[in-house]
């Protein structure tokens, strides 16, 4: 089939606490289960977390079937790292531990990722201290990831219903046959961004002042809570902590 | 003959079906207009008439073919689309090089080729804009090149998406006037539209979609009479359809078509044509 899915880009807010708490909240959580499965060498723990992340994320977030058909797409690569590793290794355990960090960061990531929407990703952006500029072209292209996938199953359906055909021909022809969907594409690309320029310019938009956004970020007490938990929680699975703790500090 | 049987459809395996239950004949040589407010599904619809689309549930047939047995390429050749925005559809540097693109993707060669290209050019007023950029053009007359693209392969089924959207009365017109055309060489067009109003010009069969089902199927004559159908979807009653009534109440028996209308009117104020 010729159609690509752009719903997997394709931010929709669900009834779900991950959807309502402060995304800075989100994204210092995210970042601290990453940290916790990067420094994470054992594969008992490593399980653990997997499982503990996948309950968290359907629980809190109701997004479980999207992370694992997001998780279904990489697992060649997962293959590819396990195998790459027994090569080396000739062990199984060792060779486990990479992919399966692998699982727990896409899960820890998509935390924050899957559950917020480009303008509360941009807004993050920009109260970490980005600069607008950067801010705005990061949340532009990420929203036009879907308006791109649209565009192009309608110039290709546009196209298909004028007798094109995009398996004809030898190697350069199969290539020219690119053509036809690629031109469209560009032309109608640097049409929308001076679209958007002009748009941006006509509503008084700034980069050189200080700009109010339309609805800001608040940190309540839920957030704060939900923060300690998840953090809490999560120290919890990473249980050899101790061990290498008490290297340090004799208990 | 087109034909839906039974047809359901929906883009996602989550999502709500965007088509229900569909039964619908299309016959050769009609003109029928597919009716419906914003997202009715009209566009689905039509998509699944050369198999761009095929049916979750049930199943399109071409002449009597199953569109699932066909590629798209095949079905085409019968099968024109002319859609909402045409502008997507041009890569080529110039107007001439569009039209040649689109007849060699249907094997047209050599002499043949230009002899139909050249006819093209003509019968759609094109001559004029060859050598310009498709980009560069109007809307008006980018919608006008996409018609002619779509009909220079000589398609025995012509599906337009809301032809009349943009266009000035000259474009308009001309639009009027390919249809006729069109349906003189006993070929089928589509009309997929909310302007009533542009209706007149054919008085057509009409389907009407609301989320995805058809709530409507009759004579153009009967959807005007049906006021709360035309209310109830989106729709906006013509003027002249008012009018239609007052003529029609007492007693003046006409057709739906304008020049119908235009001609008992004329006899009953009793005055020459060329007033
Ligand atoms: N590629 C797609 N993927 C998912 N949903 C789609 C897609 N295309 C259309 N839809 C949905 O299907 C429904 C019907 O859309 P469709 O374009 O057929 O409506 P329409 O009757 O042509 O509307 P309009 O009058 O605005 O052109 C809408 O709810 C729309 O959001
Ligand atoms: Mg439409």
């Amino acid at each position: 089939m010729y159609r690509i899915s752009y719903k997997a880009f394709k931010f929709e807010a669900k009834d779900a606490l991950l959807y309502r708490i402060d995304p800075r909240a989100k994204l210092f959580v995210a970042l601290y289960s990453m940290t916790i499965s990067i420094i994470t060498f054992d594969l008992t723990t490593l399980i653990l977390l997997t499982i503990y992340l996948m309950i968290y994320i359907s629980l809190l977030g109701k997004i479980l079937r999207k992370i694992m058909r997001n998780l279904l797409v990489l697992t060649p690569l997962i293959i590819i790292i396990f195998l790459a590793n027994y090569l080396v290794t000739f062990n199984i355990i060792t060779s486990l531990v990479p992919a399966v960090k692998l699982i727990t960061l896409v899960l820890s990531m998509n935390i924050f990722f899957l559950t917020t929407s480009p303008d509360d990703f941009s807004l993050t952006l920009e109260k970490l201290g980005v600069p607008l500029t950067i801010t705005l072209a990061f949340s532009l292209s990420l929203r036009f990831i879907i308006v791109l996938s649209k565009q192009l199953n309608e110039i290709t359906e546009a196209q298909l219903s004028r007798g094109y055909t995009l398996d004809r021909g030898g190697l350069i022809q199969r290539i020219k046959n690119f053509i036809p969907i690629l031109v469209p594409m560009i032309v109608l690309s640097i049409k929308r961004s001076i679209d958007i320029a002009e748009t941006l310019e006509v509503r008084g938009f700034r980069t050189d002042v200080k700009h109010t956004p339309y609805h800001d970020l608040k940190t309540t007490r839920r957030d704060v809570v939900f923060t300690l938990s998840s953090i809490v929680s999560i120290t919890i699975f990473y249980y050899p902590l101790q061990d290498i703790l008490s290297l340090f500090i004799p208990l | 003959m087109i034909e839906f049987r039974n047809v359901w459809f929906k883009y996602d395996e989550e999502g709500d079906f965007i088509l229900r239950n569909i039964n619908l004949t299309i016959k050769r040589g009609e003109v029928i207009s597919i009716l419906g407010d914003n997202g009715s599904g009209k566009t689905t619809l039509i998509k699944h008439m050369n198999g761009l689309l095929k049916p979750t549930k049930g199943d399109v047939y071409v002449d009597g073919e199953n569109t699932r047995d066909k590629p798209i390429s095949e079905l085409s050749r019968k099968v024109a689309i002319v859609f909402q925005y045409p502008e997507k559809m041009f890569f080529s540097p110039s107007v001439e090089e569009e039209l040649k693109a689109t007849l060699k993707n249907f094997g047209l060669e050599g002499e043949e080729l230009n002899n139909r290209l050249e006819e093209i050019l003509e019968e759609f007023r094109l001559v004029d804009l060859r050598d310009r950029t498709p980009f560069s053009l109007s809307g008006g007359e980018q919608r006008r090149l996409s018609i002619a693209i779509a009909l220079s392969w000589d398609p025995d089924y012509v599906i337009l998406d809301e032809p009349t959207t943009g266009l000035d009365g000259y474009s308009r017109r001309d639009l009027t006037k390919t249809i006729e055309k069109v349906l003189a060489k006993n070929k089928t067009v589509v009309i997929v539209t909310h302007d009533l109003e542009y209706l007149f010009e054919f008085a057509p069969r009409v389907i009407l979609l609301s989320r995805g089902a058809i709530v409507f199927q009759g004579s153009f004559k009967e959807l005007l009479e049906n006021e709360d159908v035309i209310m109830r979807n989106g729709l906006e009653s013509p003027k002249i359809s008012m009018l239609m009534k007052v003529v029609r109440r007492d007693g003046g028996g006409c057709g739906m078509r304008y020049s119908e209308l235009l001609s008992v009117i004329i006899e009953r104020l009793g005055c020459s044509e060329d007033v």
